[in-house]
């Protein structure tokens, strides 16, 4: 890590993480591309019915995230492999599954 | 604007070779066999036009769904289910929904197959959702070769899985490759440099894979959500918003709204129900349903193909049950038009290319055929930079038993097709042909010393298949080219004409390729 980088992993202590991802790039972006990507993608399919407009239909929040699963699958295959230092990447893929986690269980919770 | 670095684009390479390499045998063979499903239809016709095919809509229906509605206990009358089913007859299904232990909510009723003629009874069946398999001279070919297509053979759900990752994974391979490729449009009009050397390979690969790119984009998005739709999105959206009830998602989905009124009526004259959606549509149903039959509220809905009237969509009319007036054209899912009912009803047309009759599947066929050289092209490409290690090198000739052999092995369906049609079981007859010819292939491949020798004698061997064909064709029992001329029947002419050009081409390309070969070894000795 350069020196630049040591200073901001003091103000943000969670840049630690992402910087000893960095320090395994190969292993970082076959996790993300992977498991990370599939799970973010079948969750997304899950979650958007919750979030998405209804539409005049009534159903585009459900119809939607499935006609979108295999092109949102598919970038989050190929994303991981754009940048030098794909910490990052991990990163978002974890926090965004984490929302679409919490937007499943108060969807559910909201429809029972 | 920048695009990716170097560093990006070499990783982006290894990822667009992986992606085509681990899974490029099964991506061939979905590739290839669409891109025959998509004259299936014709092939139908071609495999049994001997048998006169009347379509079941063609006569009237009305008094025949009465007749049996008489007979039918008085809980299955309220939904009626009137297909023409795969194998050409006219099905009708009286059913109630039912909770059936372990297996959830079903359709359970009496289902009754008929003669696409006469409408007399071929079987009868109560049970569970019509599951009833006739023997179907008609569609069993297109169907097997279908099959392959959207299954692999798999049953179930994990057919639809394995081709629906195979779209994905063919999706990978596209945006890798539109990334990687940085001069896209001077690459349409690249020449093949001779030689067959790498870059002779790369300029093939480029040049299929440019011109056929909006195509794969379009077909492997369309196709993985077909595969995905029912088998994965579905369930998922079920158990995230309808707390797992799938037949309530599908329901929500599929079923609009409607005002109930219980009061009794009579069905409406289901032959007029019929004209009045032939004229609208342009095409006859291949569904029609009655929904709470003997109801004021009751509705008849025809369910049409991709096309028809110039719409690129199929279209789904709906009439009043009682009176037979047309209510409206309904949205594919939804309660109205709305962006999503647009794009899941412009999935299936977009996939078949049937929108626009024969003129729509010829591009479908050419820009298929094109996709096609691009896999098989890439594999190529693969193979020749790595032909110093030796673990690629044995899988050179793999990649020729099954670049040949699959189209030797679906002409060996063909004619296990065609000799099955003497002794009636055309379904074992079709996969049997497919398998022994799949084991002739394999024998081959275990034999043959080189991959160039595999292919030459493979590519001789379906040459010479599928210049037979027309005559087994003949031989058993099919309509002769007069009789196609006089009768109309096209296709066989259509699908004879494509047999004997294609054993022409790669006879005749096979013997300038030998000639060549001699003539260098000439020079060199």
């Amino acid at each position: 890590m350069t020196e630049q980088d040591n200073s901001r992993v003091d103000v943000f202590p969670h840049l630690r993480l992402i910087a000893k991802w960095n320090a395994h790039p190969r292993r970082t972006r076959w996790i993300s591309a992977g498991p990370l990507g599939f799970v973010m993608a079948i969750l997304s399919m899950a979650s958007l019915p919750h979030g998405l407009p209804v539409g005049a239909g009534g159903v585009d929040h459900l119809v939607m995230p499935v006609v979108l699963f295999p092109l949102l699958w598919a970038v989050l295959i190929v994303v991981p492999v754009l940048p030098e230092r794909p910490g990052g990447v991990q990163a978002a893929y974890i926090g965004t599954i984490l929302v679409e986690l919490v937007l499943i269980v108060l969807g559910c919770g909201g429809s029972l | 604007m920048n695009g990716p670095s170097n560093q990006a684009i070499k990783r982006l390479i290894s990822l667009h070779g992986w992606s085509g390499t681990v899974l490029s045998i099964f991506l061939y063979a979905v590739v290839l066999t669409g891109t025959v499903s998509v004259l299936r239809d014709e092939i139908a016709r071609w495999s049994d036009a001997e048998r006169h095919i009347v379509h079941p809509f063609g006569q009237p229906i009305y008094a025949t769904v009465r007749r049996l509605s008489d007979q039918v206990p008085e809980a299955f009358r309220a939904q009626v289910r009137v297909e023409h089913a795969r194998d050409g007859s006219l099905r009708v299904f009286f059913y109630e929904k039912r909770k059936i232990p372990g297996r959830g909510t079903q359709d359970f009723g009496r289902d009754y197959l008929l003669d696409p003629e006469t409408h007399s009874i071929l079987a009868a069946r109560q049970g569970v959702a019509p599951h009833q398999r006739v023997e179907s001279r008609a569609h069993e070919l297109s169907h097997f070769i279908v099959d392959l297509h959207a299954r692999l053979l798999i049953p179930g759900r994990l057919g639809l899985y394995a081709t629906g990752v195979l779209g994905v994974f063919l999706l990978v391979a596209v945006i890798t490759g539109i990334l990687i490729h940085r001069h896209i449009l001077r690459d349409l009009f690249v020449t093949e440099r001779p030689g067959g050397r790498v870059v002779s390979l790369r300029d093939r690969h480029g040049l299929a894979s440019v011109w056929s790119l909006p195509f794969s984009i379009l077909l492997a998005f369309t196709g993985t959500f077909l595969s995905f739709a029912t088998s994965l999105g579905l369930p998922i959206v079920a158990m995230s918003a309808f707390g797992g009830d799938i037949d309530r998602a599908f329901a929500a989905v599929t079923t609009p709204a409607k005002v109930e009124n219980a009061a009794p009526a009579d069905l409406a004259d289901l032959d007029q129900v019929m004209a009045d959606a032939l004229r609208i549509s342009g095409t006859y149903p291949r569904l029609l349903t009655i929904e709470d039959a003997g109801r004021r509220d009751a509705r008849i809905v025809t369910l049409h193909r991709n096309g028809g009237n110039g719409a690129v969509r199929s279209h789904t009319l709906e009439f009043d049950g009682a009176t037979g007036a047309f209510l409206r054209d309904r949205p594919l899912v939804g309660h109205e038009p709305s962006v999503g009912s647009a794009t899941v009803a412009l999935m299936s047309p977009l996939h078949f290319g049937d929108f626009s009759g024969l003129a729509s599947r010829a591009v479908w066929l050419a820009l298929g055929t094109v996709m096609t050289i691009s896999v098989v092209s890439g594999m190529q490409l693969w193979l020749k930079r790595r032909e110093d290690d030796p673990v690629w090198r044995s899988c050179r000739m793999m990649f020729a038993a099954v670049v040949w052999g699959l189209p030797v092995m679906l002409s060996g369906a063909a004619y296990g097709f065609f000799l099955s049609i003497l002794g009636h079981d055309v379904h074992r007859g079709t996969l049997a042909g497919f398998l022994v010819s799949g084991f002739v292939v394999l024998v081959l491949s275990l034999r043959a010393a080189t991959p160039v020798e595999l292919s030459r004698v493979l590519r001789r061997m379906f040459a010479w298949s599928v210049l037979m064909l027309p005559v087994l064709r003949l031989q058993t029992g099919g309509v002769s080219w007069g009789e196609a001329i006089l009768n109309n029947i096209w296709q066989v002419l259509l699908i004879d004409a494509l047999c004997l050009a294609l054993a022409v081409i790669l006879l005749v390309q096979q013997r300038v390729q030998d000639r060549a070969a001699q003539n260098a070894l000439n020079l060199a000795e």
